[in-house]
């Protein structure tokens, strides 16, 4: 095609360019205007830093709901004035291997790090807590949550021990993907890739979509899940992780996240949802793990529920915090935390 | 890594401005470039990079002991004659054995045991499972052909190791060609390269435009219109099927001819001109002007080093062009992958290509009786006639060419006409509509920009101001960021 083309000099190839990245920055703008930027929110490496710079004396776990605890972690510090610390470490889209994964390979060793005299650096801690629901012991396709630890979880010493083993594959290459979207937070574009997001916005600017029709497709979701949510690799993921919490001498708690009261039906209660329930009490009674099912028990309502029907809001949080403090999680403001003995 | 992957836009820019820092001398150049292709190389697998060196250095040997022990022009030496022919031999059977080994050797030893099963004979050879060592069968070739044409006197040997291993390891056509010669790119290795504004310009646009092809059509195609059916083809209705034919004939065009451009593209950028892979095949009216026109590289590697040489050699195949071209077809489909699936694609070509070879004879005849069937040829209707049959020839054997095993070809051949199934692919949701709608008005338009009138409107889109063009491609970026497959797949042509 370039034969017939006039010839170009530096100044045209660079108008070109520049024209091109104007362009893009330009509608980068207004495509924020249709799907607003999300605010940063708090990963593995933050969650790890925190362990890294702290002492705390419980250690959260989870998925994004992992982040509410980061409201509880601050109603907790002001009722005890400061001294119950608790860090969070919140694996997006992560289910019980993940967890493991993010327990084994980044936490283990702050949680194990002894000081010269063989003191354990971090020997507040004394409980683990898992924030669930029952989506982590659903079956991971290579499209899932696995793919979640490179972009997450993974180090750039991860990432070049698995290249050297495997060559570049569609496992790791989520590290480079994820690095390359943290060098350009500002872009929606950028943030965009593999989400459509933005798609989905300009479809509904177009043909605007019922709640209603939303909430059918969560429900439906989740009472389809059934079929698929006891996935063996995740069940031996949890027993694994009982066993790094009883080597360490860690109290595990494993949580129930509470779901949208207008998405759960009857049917999914009596399917998906018992089934997971079922399951995980059943595993704390065998191995001596603390069990708190908070699916339908908290005062949360839609409203206090984001768009997307899964995450909890601000305010949500907020009332939460307060509410868990005062029930099943009452027990972290209990002296009990701080005087017990320390780990061996 | 590949070019559409998000590894490149990292690696590529970074070894771009290396490259140019450093100073204008072929030995730096192509020493920053063998560094860079065996990095590419790596990336892949780099337990593998062996193979490629060992090649390198025993087709460099070859080539230099050719050099030396040719006998003077005007000289009859048999006895040198017979060293050359001997060192020919050493790297045909070096670079042809290690293709051999790496790509066929199961598959040969799986095919015995079948035939002897089917016998009623336990043969029990071990069957093994090979890591193809990727590129191998492009970069065979290359070297082949180098060597040959040392052989004939038509190319010098590489005195430089370095420019030689340069050329082997040139990565922008490493991993999936254009299978280059050595006439083609050594020369351009040996001299200094320059940066010229018209050529980044030429290379920019190559890339840009096969990574559309590639990133958008063609992955998306093969995500949500051709793999759904060829997995599951019980499910799908006959109509179904003929979209997914379709929809691959499209997606394997847009993903090899994207790859090459962007390959075209990437040696431009280092100043280094590569040879057109493809040429508009679906304008081809007869399947020898298709093969021309497609993969161009590797059908003129295997006409002109494997047919030519047997029809107008002096053996015993010298004028039998029939035999002659069955056996190009089937090295071709052998050459694309180890399964009676390709096996069965060359020969369908082969025989295609006989038939042709034998209508022109035939209509030659014709013609020589009564002019009038010289004015029929040249008609239009002759002509549509003679592009819907070579287009449905080519859509048709494509079939045994994705299918991989006899059992699924006939299954999917035989959904083509009665289908089990009443679903239709790529049509789940407004997205894909949307999307299949811009692949389709992408092909055509690619196609119709070809033709004499799109011609002209190319010639008034390039001479626009150069800001008019950057909104236009930078639009084109925008959309692809919003549009474009998240996950791409690898190039089809580089597992063969």
């Amino acid at each position: 095609m370039s034969a017939e083309n006039p010839p170009r000099t530096w100044r045209s190839v660079a108008a070109v360019a520049a024209a091109a990245l104007i362009t893009v920055a330009v509608a980068d703008a207004a495509l924020q205007q249709v799907r607003p930027l999300f605010p940063p929110v708090r990963h593995v490496h933050e969650g790890a830093a925190d362990l890294a710079g702290g002492d705390p004396h419980i250690l959260v776990v989870g998925s994004s709901h992992a982040r509410s605890f980061d409201v509880v972690k601050r109603v907790l510090a002001e009722r005890t004035g400061g001294r119950h610390r608790m860090v969070t470490v919140p694996v997006e889209m992560g289910a019980f291997t993940s967890y493991r994964w993010v327990l084994e390979h980044r936490l283990a060793p702050l949680i194990d790090e002894r000081d010269g005299e063989g003191e354990l650096v971090r020997g507040n801690l004394r409980h683990l807590m898992l924030v669930t629901t029952f989506y982590d012991m659903c079956s991971i396709d290579e499209t899932g949550a696995d793919l979640n630890i490179p972009a997450r979880a993974w180090t750039f010493d991860h990432f070049f021990r698995d290249f050297l083993r495997n060559g570049l594959t569609a496992f790791n290459r989520n590290y480079v993907r994820e690095r390359w979207k943290n060098l350009l937070p500002f872009s929606v574009l950028v943030q965009d890739r593999g989400a459509a997001n933005i798609a989905g916005a300009l479809k509904r600017l177009v043909r605007p979509e019922p709640e209603s029709a939303a909430i059918e497709w969560a429900r439906q979701n989740m009472e389809a899940q059934y079929d698929w949510c006891h996935d063996p690799r995740e069940q031996k993921a949890l027993e694994d992780i009982a066993d790094f919490a009883a080597e360490r001498n860690l109290e595990l708690t494993v949580i129930l996240f509470p779901l949208m009261p207008e998405i759960v039906t009857e049917k999914a209660r009596r399917t998906t949802l018992k089934r997971y329930a079922e399951y995980v009490a059943e595993r704390g009674r065998a191995r001596g793990f603390r069990v708190v099912d908070l699916t339908s028990t908290t005062p949360l309502r839609g409203d206090d529920f984001a768009v997307d029907f899964d995450h909890v809001t601000h305010a949500g949080n907020e009332k939460f915090a307060d509410w868990v403090l005062e029930h099943d999680l009452a027990w972290m403001l209990d002296g009990a935390v701080l005087s017990a003995e320390r780990r061996p | 890594m590949s070019f559409d992957s998000l590894e490149f836009a990292f690696f590529l820019p970074v070894v771009f401005a290396l490259h140019w820092l450093l100073p204008r001398a072929p030995r730096w150049q192509n020493a920053f470039l063998l560094v860079a292709g065996y990095a590419f190389y790596a990336t892949w697998d780099w337990r593998l990079a062996w193979v490629l060196v060992l090649a390198t250095v025993v087709d460099y040997g070859v080539a230099r002991y050719m050099d030396a022990h040719r006998p003077a022009p005007g000289v009859e030496d048999p006895a040198a004659r017979r060293r050359l022919r001997i060192a020919l031999g050493v790297s045909i059977v070096y670079n042809v054995g290690q293709l051999c080994w790496f790509k066929y050797v199961g598959f040969f030893a799986e095919s015995f045991n079948d035939l002897m099963a089917a016998a009623g004979i336990e043969a029990g050879v071990p069957v093994l499972r090979l890591a193809l060592p990727l590129g191998l069968s492009y970069f065979t070739l290359q070297k082949l052909s180098y060597v040959i044409d040392v052989y004939y006197g038509r190319l010098p040997a590489c005195r430089s190791p370095l420019t030689f291993a340069t050329f082997v390891a040139f990565f922008p056509q490493l991993i999936a060609g254009p299978i280059v010669r050595g006439g083609e790119l050594l020369p351009q290795l040996e001299k200094p390269r320059r940066l010229v504004a018209d050529r980044l310009a030429a290379g920019a646009g190559a890339f840009m435009l096969g990574f559309v092809m590639k990133a958008f059509v063609a992955d998306f195609l093969g995500q949500k219109v051709v793999n759904p059916v060829f997995a599951e083809p019980a499910t799908y209705s006959a109509l179904g099927h003929w979209m997914a034919l379709l929809g691959y004939a499209a997606q394997v065009f847009c993903d090899f001819a994207g790859y090459s451009l962007m390959a075209i593209g990437v040696g431009r950028l280092f100043g280094v001109e590569l040879p057109p892979n493809f040429n508009y095949p679906f304008f081809s009216k007869n399947m020898m002007e298709f093969w021309r026109r497609w993969h161009i590289t590797l059908n003129r590697w295997l006409f002109d080093y494997l047919y030519t040489p047997f029809v107008t050699g002096q053996g015993r195949m010298r004028g039998r062009f029939d035999t002659g071209l069955m056996v190009v077809f089937l090295v071709s489909g052998l050459w694309h992958g180890a399964t009676w699936g390709f096996v069965l694609w060359g020969a369908l070509h082969g025989v295609g290509l006989v038939v042709q070879r034998r209508w022109d004879v035939f209509y030659k005849g014709l013609c020589r009786q009564d002019r009038k069937w010289v004015q029929v040829r040249k008609s239009r209707r002759y002509k549509a006639a003679a592009w819907a049959l070579t287009q449905v020839f080519f859509v048709l054997t494509l079939v045994p060419f994705r299918a991989g095993t006899l059992e699924d070809t006939l299954t999917f051949a035989g959904g083509l006409f009665a289908a089990a199934g009443d679903a239709l692919p790529g049509l789940d949701s407004v997205m894909s509509l949307h999307n299949l709608a811009w692949a389709v008005i992408f092909l055509v338009g690619y196609h119709l920009l070809e033709l004499p009138a799109g011609r002209r409107w190319r010639a008034r889109f390039f001479g626009l101001p150069s800001p008019v063009r950057g909104v236009a491609y930078g639009m084109a970026i925008v959309f692809l960021f919003l549009f474009m497959p998240s996950s791409g797949t690898t190039f089809v042509y580089a597992n063969f």
